[in-house]
C-alpha cells in the first residue's frame, strides 16, 4: 500500500546539463506506471532516483508521506528487476530468489515456502540448483522478476526488464507481467522505450523527452488525444502521418489546405476555434493510418467527397496478415502511411485514393507543436 | 614436394615448440635433472658428484632436527606471509575500488612493493627494525632488538615479505574487482543489503576464482622467498629464520654440502607441488561461479 509522489524532481550530472527537469508525478497504490520515451530521455533515471541508486540533485521524493530524498536504498523497501537481470552469478537460482529474504534474517522454513512459492507461480521450479550462467534469458528474466516478488515491497521497479527478449517470449511476458500485476496488487513502476509494451501494460503511461515530461495519462487517452506532436509521433504504429497545411475559410465552412493544393473540410467542432486563431496560418495536421478509408464512411455522407480525400503513388505495401500497411507518396504533401483492410487493392506505383475520418484527426500548432484540441485528461 | 608437406603437416607444430623447449632444457630439465642426479651423492666442494651414497642424503635429513626445524619455520614463515600478503592486497583493492580524489596516488602505493627489490626493502627494513637508531622502537616506545630475539624475527621478516608480495595481490584483487558485475550491487542495495553483507555474499564469492589463483601463486612464492631473509636475518638468530630454501643455500655455499641441500631442494619440489595439486583438487570441488 504505497504512494509515491515525485516533486519537481531535477537530475544533472554537471549542473548545467539536466538528465530530469521539474519531474513532478503523483503515483496511486497499485498503479502500474510506465515511463516511456526515446533513449536518454532520463526514464531510467528517474527510476533509479526513486530507487536510491541515483542521488537527486533537486526537488523531493515522497514514498508513503515519507520524504526519501537521502534514505538509502536498502531502507526504502521497494524491489527492483534490471534491464540485464542482475543475477547473482555464484549464486544458485534458490538463493538468488531466497537473498533478499535471507539478509533479513527470515527462518530458513519460511524462505524455502516462499521460494517454491514464486516459483510454481513463474514456472521455474526445475531451474532452482541451477546457476545464472545455466539459464536462458527468459529464464534469467523469470528468476529476476522471481526475486523481485519474493518480498511484499512497497513498489516494483522495473527497468527495461523485458528489452534483452526475443519478440514471441516478449508478447508472452507482457501478458505475463499484466496477470501478475493483477495478482499481487501492488504499485508498479516500468521503464520501456517499446510503445507496445507501454500501451498493453500500463494503467498509466508518461512519456518523456529530453528529461521532462511530455503528458501522463491513461494508453487510451494518449493514443486518442496526444498533448503534442512528439507524444503523437511516439505513440502508435506505424506513427501518426504528419502534414503541414494552412487554415483558409470557406464560405460557410472552414478547410485545411495541404501542400498539394487538395482542400480538407475541418469539421463543425473544430472549425470555429481554427478560423478564429488560425486563420491563414500554418498548422499541422496529423492522421493515424487507420483514420485513412478506400472509400467514404456511411456516417460522413453528408460531406463533400471532395473536401476529405487525399490522393498518393503507393510506395511500398506491407502485408500485415490481418492489415495492409500502404505508405504512399504525394508529390508536395509527403509521404504517409495508411492502414487499410488486408483486401485494398494497389501495387507499387499504382495511384490511390482515400478518404480521411476528419472527425479523428489532430491538429498541432506548427510553433509550439503542443495539440490545439488538447483535453487533459477531461474527456 | 606436395607429398612431403602432406607427411609432415600434423608434426610441423613439433618444430614451432623447438625453441621454446630449448630454452625449458637448459633453465628448467637440466638443472632439475641434476639436482636429483646430485642428492644422490656426496659431493667436493666444487659440487662435483664424488661418491654414490643412493638415499642416505635423504635418510639423513629426515632425521636430522635442524631440517625438521626448517620444515617447521618455513611453514609459519609461509602462513604469514600468505595471510598477510593476500589480506594487505584484498583490502587494499576493496579500498581503491571506489572512486574518490587522489584514488591514483593510493592505487600505486598499494602496487608499489610489487616493484621494489626484496633485498633493498630488507635493508630499508634493517634501519627500521634497528633497536637503537630504528624508527619502529622510537615511535612505539618499546625496547625490542626485533632481528637479534628469536621471538620476533620470524615474524618481522614475513611481514616483511607479507608487504613485499602485497602488492601483486592487490593487482590481481583489483582486477578481479573490476569483473565483478556493478548491477548486482545495486540490485543487493534495494534488495536491502548492508555493506558487510554485500562484502561477504556478493565481493568475496566474486573474487573466489582469482582468490584462488592468488592463494596457489603466494603459496609457492612465500616458499621461495630468499632475499630479505638473507639480508636482514641470514637465517639466524640461530636458527629462527631458518627456512628451508636459506637452508639449502647454507648447506651448499657455507659447508659445501651440495648433496644434502640438493636432497632439500628435492624435498621442497615435492612439498610445492604436492600441495598445489590438492588445492586444484579441491578448486575442482570447492570455487564455483
Amino acid at each position: 500500500m504505497s504512494e509515491i509522489t515525485l516533486r519537481n524532481v531535477c537530475k544533472s550530472y554537471d549542473k548545467e546539463h539536466y538528465a530530469v527537469k521539474d519531474f513532478n508525478l503523483e503515483i496511486h497504490d497499485s498503479e502500474f506506471v510506465i515511463f516511456v520515451g526515446p533513449s536518454g530521455c532520463g526514464k531510467s533515471t528517474t527510476l533509479r532516483m526513486i530507487a536510491g541508486l541515483e542521488e537527486i540533485t533537486s526537488g523531493e521524493l515522497w514514498i508513503d508521506k515519507q520524504l526519501c530524498n537521502y534514505v538509502e536504498p536498502k531502507d526504502r523497501d521497494l524491489s527492483m528487476v534490471f534491464q540485464n537481470y542482475a543475477l547473482y552469478p555464484q549464486m544458485s537460482v534458490y538463493d538468488n530468489m531466497a537473498f533478499a529474504l535471507q539478509i533479513r534474517k527470515v527462518p530458513k522454513k519460511e524462505i524455502d515456502k516462499k521460494v517454491h512459492e514464486v516459483a510454481a507461480v513463474l514456472g521455474i521450479e526445475s531451474l532452482l540448483k541451477r546457476r545464472p550462467g545455466q539459464l536462458s534469458g527468459g529464464q534469467k528474466q523469470r528468476v529476476a522478476i522471481g526475486s523481485a516478488i519474493m518480498r511484499q515491497p512497497k513498489a516494483f521497479l522495473m527497468d527495461e526488464p523485458l528489452s534483452n527478449l526475443d519478440a514471441k517470449l516478449r508478447a508472452q511476458m507482457r501478458v505475463e507481467l499484466a496477470d501478475l500485476h493483477k495478482r499481487l496488487g501492488t504499485t508498479i513502476i516500468y521503464v520501456t522505450h517499446d510503445q507496445t509494451e507501454a500501451m498493453t501494460l500500463g494503467t498509466r503511461i508518461v512519456v518523456m523527452k529530453d528529461g521532462f515530461i511530455r503528458q501522463a495519462d491513461a494508453p487510451r487517452a494518449i493514443y486518442a488525444d496526444p498533448a503534442d506532436l512528439f507524444v503523437a509521433g511516439f505513440i502508435g504504429s506505424p506513427s501518426m502521418n504528419f502534414m503541414e497545411g494552412t487554415i483558409q475559410k470557406n464560405g460557410t465552412g472552414v478547410d485545411f489546405v495541404l501542400a498539394s493544393g487538395q482542400k480538407l473540410e475541418v469539421p463543425q467542432g473544430k472549425a470555429a476555434l481554427l478560423a478564429g486563431q488560425y486563420a491563414d496560418k500554418k498548422v499541422i495536421l496529423g492522421v493515424r493510418p487507420e483514420h485513412f478509408s478506400e472509400t467514404l464512411k456511411e456516417e460522413h455522407a453528408n460531406l463533400d467527397a471532395s473536401r476529405c480525400r487525399m490522393t498518393g503513388t503507393i510506395v511500398v505495401r506491407e502485408m500485415l496478415g490481418a492489415e495492409s500497411i500502404f505508405y504512399l507518396k504525394e508529390r508536395r504533401a509527403g509521404e504517409y502511411a495508411a492502414r487499410l483492410s488486408v483486401d485494398a487493392s494497389g501495387e507499387p506505383g499504382d495511384e490511390m485514393t482515400l478518404y480521411v475520418d476528419m472527425n479523428r484527426v489532430h491538429f498541432f500548432d506548427a510553433d509550439t507543436e503542443k495539440n490545439i484540441f488538447y483535453h487533459g485528461g477531461q474527456q | 614436394m606436395k607429398q612431403l608437406m602432406e607427411k609432415t603437416k600434423g608434426r610441423n607444430a613439433y618444430f614451432y615448440l623447438i625453441p621454446c623447449f630449448l630454452v625449458f632444457a637448459v633453465f628448467l630439465f637440466y638443472p632439475f635433472v641434476k639436482t636429483i642426479y646430485l642428492s644422490l651423492f656426496l659431493t667436493d666442494k666444487l659440487g662435483q658428484a664424488k661418491v654414490f651414497v643412493g638415499l642416505k642424503n635423504y635418510a639423513d635429513l629426515l632425521t636430522s632436527e635442524s631440517f625438521y626445524n626448517s620444515l617447521f619455520v618455513t611453514v609459519i614463515f609461509v602462513v604469514i606471509v600468505v595471510i598477510g600478503s593476500m589480506l594487505i592486497g584484498l583490502v587494499g583493492a576493496v579500498l581503491c575500488s571506489k572512486a574518490f580524489p587522489g584514488i591514483r596516488v593510493f592505487s600505486t602505493s598499494y602496487a608499489l612493493p610489487m616493484a621494489i627489490a626484496s633485498s633493498g626493502a630488507a635493508m630499508i627494513f634493517k634501519i627500521i627494525l634497528n633497536p637503537t637508531i630504528g624508527i619502529l622502537n622510537k615511535l612505539t616506545g618499546l625496547d625490542i632488538n626485533w632481528i637479534a630475539d628469536p621471538k620476533y624475527a620470524l615474524i618481522c621478516v614475513a611481514v616483511l615479505t607479507a608487504w613485499l608480495n602485497s602488492g601483486i595481490n592487490f593487482l590481481y584483487f583489483s582486477a578481479g574487482l573490476g569483473n565483478i558485475d556493478e548491477s548486482i550491487y545495486e540490485r543487493a542495495s534495494v534488495d536491502g543489503a548492508n555493506g558487510i553483507q554485500k562484502f561477504f555474499r556478493l565481493t568475496l564469492p566474486g573474487l573466489s576464482p582469482i582468490m584462488f589463483y592468488t592463494l596457489v601463486v603466494n603459496i609457492i612464492q612465500a616458499f621461495q622467498s630468499f632475499g630479505q631473509i638473507k639480508i636482514l636475518t641470514a637465517g639466524g638468530p640461530g636458527e629462527a629464520t631458518n627456512v628451508i630454501v636459506y637452508s639449502i643455500y647454507r648447506d651448499a655455499f657455507f659447508n659445501y654440502r651440495f648433496g644434502s641441500a640438493a636432497a632439500q631442494s628435492v624435498v621442497l619440489f615435492l612439498i610445492i607441488m604436492a600441495l598445489t595439486l590438492v588445492m586444484f583438487k579441491i578448486e575442482k570441488k570447492g570455487v564455483k561461479y
